[in-house]
């Protein structure tokens, strides 16, 4: 079991979220399943009341065949009633599960944006989804029904014990040979199991991909192709699946045969002990009340166990889906986090705001995204309040690497000289090359930082990035209705309506695409906004224009000339 | 998406395609359904026969002590509960694995159905459907699908046949319509709410779970997507809050499809309960008036606890019923076809390349083109110049049938069958698909060597970068892959395109995100490579080209021709 340690420290840290509704469910469950006992009880007796024979138990001699019917009624509203109550505070524990789980995935996103970056695809998102609801699963159903597939059993036994020492061994017998073959059995079915997450979530990154890119296909003519590959890949999941199905029907198969050749066998036992054809032991003195008695127990002593092995794919589920979100590396033990609180990074550098105030400082270092990765050299540099910093080099040299940096910072452990890279301490507009847009109008991106920004405010900002007339279109998910370009000016538009004094611009490239006449504008308005005491950082080619360099307060090269292996 | 519920018309509509195909497969699905009903039997008749065996075994015993003769067939008894032991387990083991199974190849079908519908309306996806909901269509809504056959239909049908079959027997022992009527009314009961009591409240939670298992999807990616501004701007905490809100009404409108499923199994208890209690007190008197023997009562009441235990889990799978209506439905819409593709004249007879006559296009209420006409000549480059925004990259849409004219046609110079191949493209994004550089590459030469792939890459100046990396041609590129900066993934399509090797060229400002040097160096290779080819280029400006022989730009809907 040690291989699932780390998934066993996760899942313990989501129950520790559900607090004591727990044991409520315990509770109530145990006193579900005594109603069911007592039911039977009463069944047992009005059957054996009809046939004259005396039952041996004092306490229910007293009843007569209308009291019992009665009883048995009672009881079955009784199981019934703390049925429900059981299965009430079990969704209440599922939803705090899954509330902690989606909280901890969510900041986990947040801390490593840097490291990760690029690689955070949207699919991701699907994370939310199937594997935080297996948790449910297992925290509702799964650990109540694991105590009782003990308890439940336990009380049977001492029942039947109490009536026929030879029926009670036959369950005693039967019963650990269970839990034994279905330990055996749901291990590999948590691998299997996990296996079975990866593959749906390849498939599910598969068909998104194929979409996204369907022009392509459409225009190589490869549809056919595509189609070929999603259907391999939908084989795939579905040979995985049935693997898994395979397993989770053999393990209960099993549980089912001993119960079926248990009740089997007691019944032939109790039916020639009352024949008279055994002679030995306790079978002289079992009577008609007890034998029927046994005989309904014993479906219910299994029923813990079954409902138990059942279950227990909710366990194989989790423990799958705690790898998946593990990957993800969410385990950060002792720290229930609050979304509001900021990470540590920046909270150490508050500063009084006054002019020339150096923002950040960073004496230059080699940074790796992952150990084996090449490095990228970021050289030393000191950015004030109020500057203008432009950092030029070639594509794919690091200049977005350091925007990344300044927006969001990283531990020491990136960097080869093990120092960490503190972001800027004030929020920053961010555009990215492959800016974000949400789905609404192009006016709702636009207030973005700035959510008190007039009209008037944004069509002059539209017509100064070249995209006059553009604040009602709306965006779907991606910018699929816009193009790219129109996209890139529209996150600018968006950082150049930031509240001045609050943020700081930091823009990747924003001159990209632009015409002479959009980029003179903007580089205009950047100046003015500059001059308003906005710090500003921008990423460029070499050859862009020279009013930008006019613009500029600091320089910082970087790329190919400093990268290092 | 609404929260509004289906009326009765609707659902059967939304439901036909899916059930048809049901139908059509029956020969996957009616031996499952057939083992199902099986087991259901011999779960049944193992209780009743054990209890029947037992109370005949006390009354045959109690005689026997005092001193009577009587005849009872202890063996057969004995084996046939054995039998039906074994047959029982083994029956539940195989219905599952041919029941699954059969289910999981429809699966697998309709994935591919789906899939190939999309592909052939490329127009419509490419720009107006999410692809988050066609990716929830796919994967979500299929298995949703699972449920119809699996939950819904198969346990249903057995355990109407299993009721017909428990009703006979108790007419058969008690000999009484009264009895009769009375068990029916009650097991009426607990099937109606268990099967369509189950169905018709799963509607509205059904729809509002689907309803917020999008929402989360749709806030995940958001937040996802957009960490980096947010986290940069301090605001990522609000957003990750809408996310945990989406996430936890997600949760809720589970967890309230449980509860009702809930209350419906109590109902179906308390009514199975009720036939037990009665079958018991009826009995009881009956054998006091000697018309039915105390066996043949232990029979009846241990099927109907069986039986109770049967229809116990009705309520939880007919609860799918919902989720199953609104997936079938969101799945109905991709699978229906709209309108057809939009129309492109292709004829390799054709003078011109490339030709749009009179073409007339608005957009969002802007007249983007207005008798617009223009063509490319075979061996021509030809150059349109515009600001980003005007329609250039709507032009190139129109010529691949990927957009609508709203009048006017649009003429490709090359037979429908090939144009394909003739014809290679930059679209104005660079298109990374997820899997290796070599499979990105070999996509529009899929028999491509190694070393065509190096030529194409030393081509666009991405050799040395690709040597570079881990694992080179087979690194995975795109998304959960290596990252491509925005000037590496469009040197990957220059490569794309050289690979392709097409008569006829389209580019789409094919330089963005290159720095100066690199373009200097594309742009000369591609005016040798284009040389004896039509190329047909967009952009802002004419230095972001490679040279061309004519210039146009846009002025109020129409093309017009640059002096040089």
């Amino acid at each position: 079991m040690s291989e699932f340690r780390r998934e066993y420290t996760y899942l313990t840290q989501i129950r520790a979220a559900t607090g004591r509704s727990l044991y409520a469910v315990q509770f109530f469950a145990l006193m579900a399943s005594l109603s069911l006992i007592a039911q039977l009880l009463a069944l047992a007796f009005a059957l054996s009341a009809i046939f004259d024979h005396a039952p041996t138990f004092e306490y229910v001699q007293a009843l007569s065949l209308t009291k019992a019917l009665a009883t048995a009624a009672a009881a079955l509203l009784c199981r019934v009633l703390f049925q429900n109550l059981a299965d009430h505070y079990a969704a209440i524990a599922g939803q705090r599960a899954c509330q902690q789980a989606r909280l901890q995935l969510t900041e986990h996103w947040r801390t490593q944006l840097v490291q990760r970056a690029g690689k955070q695809s949207p699919e991701q998102a699907g994370l939310l989804l199937e594997p935080v609801e297996s948790l449910f699963g297992y925290i509702a159903r799964y650990l109540p029904q694991r105590t009782q597939a003990v308890l439940v059993p336990a009380v049977i036994l001492v029942i039947v014990f109490s009536l026929n020492w030879v029926a009670g061994v036959f369950l005693l017998i039967s019963a650990p040979l269970i839990p034994l073959f279905m330990t055996l059995v749901g291990m590999g079915a948590a691998r299997l199991n996990q296996q079975h997450m990866d593959t749906l979530q390849r498939l599910s990154a598969l068909f998104i991909d194929r979409l996204r890119n369907l022009s392509l296909l459409y225009i190589s003519g490869r549809e056919a192709a595509a189609t070929a590959h999603v259907s391999r890949a939908a084989d795939h999941y579905r040979r995985i699946n049935m693997k898994t199905l395979r397993v989770a029907f053999l393990s209960s198969a099993v549980l089912e045969f001993f119960a079926a050749v248990a009740i089997a066998a007691l019944a032939i036992y109790i039916g020639f002990s009352l024949l008279g054809y055994i002679d030995w032991g306790p079978s002289q003195n079992l009577s008609l009340f007890s034998g029927l008695l046994i005989l309904m127990l014993a479906p219910e002593f299994f029923q813990p166990l079954r409902n138990f092995a059942q279950y227990y794919h909710d366990r194989a589920a989790a423990l799958g889906a705690a790898t998946q979100l593990m990957v993800e590396g969410t385990v950060e033990p002792s720290t229930s986090k609050s979304p509001g609180s900021l990470p540590k990074l920046f909270l150490r550098r508050k500063k009084p705001a006054s002019e020339q105030v150096t923002l950040l400082h960073w004496q230059g270092g080699l940074y790796r995204y992952q150990p084996q990765e090449a490095a990228i050299f970021i050289p030393a540099f000191t950015l004030k309040k109020g500057a203008c910093m432009v950092i030029f080099g070639p594509s794919g040299g690091g200049k977005s690497t350091l925007l990344r940096l300044l927006s969001h910072g990283s531990d020491a452990a990136s960097f080869d000289e093990n120092q960490p890279f503190l972001k800027i301490p004030n929020k920053i507009a961010l555009q990215r090359q492959n800016p974000w847009l949400f789905a609404g109008s192009v006016m709702d991106n636009l207030k973005l930082y700035n959510a008190t920004v007039s009209r008037a405010e944004v069509e002059q900002v539209l017509s100064d990035v070249g995209l006059t007339g553009f604040a009602d279109v709306s965006i779907v998910e991606q910018g699929r209705n816009i193009s790219g370009g129109e996209a890139k000016r529209i996150a600018l538009a968006r950082c150049l309506l930031a509240p001045i004094t609050e943020f700081v611009l930091v823009l990747d490239e924003p001159f990209a695409g632009l015409d002479d006449t959009t980029t003179a504008r903007v580089i205009e308005r950047l100046r003015w906004q500059h001059e308003q005491g906005q710090t500003i950082v921008i990423a460029a080619h070499e050859h862009s224009h020279a009013r930008l360099r006019a613009l500029a307060t600091t320089y910082l090269e970087v790329g190919e000339a400093s990268a290092a292996r | 998406m609404n929260l509004h519920s289906f009326t009765k018309r609707s659902e059967r509509d939304i439901m036909a395609p899916w059930l048809a195909e049901l139908q059509k497969h029956r020969r996957f699905t009616l031996p499952g359904m057939l083992l199902m009903l099986l087991t259901a039997i011999a779960g049944i008749a193992l209780l009743a026969i054990s209890g029947w065996f037992i109370v005949g075994a006390g009354i045959t015993g109690a005689l026997l002590a005092a001193g009577a003769w009587v005849y009872f067939d202890i063996y057969i008894a004995g084996a046939a509960i054995r039998v039906l032991a074994l047959l029982r387990t083994v029956g539940r083991y195989g219905e599952r694995v041919i029941n699954h199974d059969a289910v999981l190849r429809l699966q697998q079908q309709w994935r591919v159905q789906v899939f190939t519908q999309i592909v052939r309306q490329p127009s419509r996806f490419v720009s107006q459907l999410r692809s988050a909901d066609l990716s929830q269509r796919l994967t979500h809504d299929l298995s949703t699908l699972d449920a119809l056959y699996l939950r819904i239909k198969a346990p249903s049908v057995v355990a109407i046949i299993m009721l017909i079959a428990v009703l006979v027997a108790v007419y058969w022992v008690y000999q009484s319509t009264y009895i009769l009527i009375l068990s029916l009314v009650c097991y009426g009961a607990a099937l109606l709410g268990g099967i369509w009591g189950a169905r018709y409240l799963s509607k509205k939670p059904g729809r509002r779970e689907q309803y917020y298992y999008q929402r989360v999807r749709e806030h995940g990616q958001n937040y996802v997507e957009g960490l980096a501004e947010l986290d940069a701007a301090q605001a990522a905490a609000a957003t990750q809050q809408d996310v945990i809100q989406v996430g936890d009404a997600l949760t809720q409108a589970q967890a309230n499809r449980l509860k009702q499923q809930r209350m419906l199994s109590s109902w179906v208890s308390l009514w199975s309960g009720v036939v037990v209690i009665l079958l018991l007190g009826v009995g009881a008197s009956l054998v006091e008036q000697g018309q039915v023997s105390g066996p043949q009562v232990a029979l009846l009441v241990f099927a109907a606890l069986a039986y109770g235990e049967l229809i116990q889990s009705l309520p939880e799978q007919n609860g799918h019923w919902g989720a199953v209506l609104q997936a079938s439905e969101q799945l109905n819409t991709v699978t229906t076809r709209e309108r057809d593709e939009p129309e492109v004249v292709h004829n390799a007879e054709l003078v011109s390349a490339m030709a749009w006559e009179h073409i007339d296009v608005q957009l969002r209420g802007k007249v983007i083109f207005s008798n617009l006409s223009m063509q490319v000549q075979r061996g021509e480059h030809l150059a349109l110049l515009a600001p980003s925004g005007v329609g250039k990259s709507l032009l190139i849409s129109l010529l691949l049938g990927l957009h609508y004219p709203d009048r006017g046609l649009v003429c490709l110079g090359y037979e429908s069958a090939h144009w394909k191949t003739k014809l290679g493209v930059i679209e104005q994004d660079s298109r990374v698909l997820a899997g290796s550089l070599a499979e990105n590459l070999r996509i529009v030469k899929p028999h491509a060597t190694d070393s065509q792939l190096w030529d194409a890459l030393e081509f666009a100046e991405l050799a040395e970068t690709v040597k570079n990396m881990p694992d080179q041609l087979q690194t995975l590129a795109g998304a959960g892959g290596f990252r491509l900066s925005g000037g590496q993934a469009r040197r990957l399509q220059l490569a794309r395109l050289y690979l392709q090797d097409p008569e006829c060229v389209i580019l789409d400002e094919p330089f963005t995100g290159l720095d100066r040097a690199t373009q200097n160096t594309l742009k000369q290779r591609l005016e040798t490579w284009l040389a004896s080819k039509t190329c047909f280029m967009v952009a802002h400006s004419a230095d972001a080209l490679p040279p061309a022989e004519a210039y146009y730009t846009l002025i109020k809907g129409k093309a017009e021709r640059l002096k040089t």
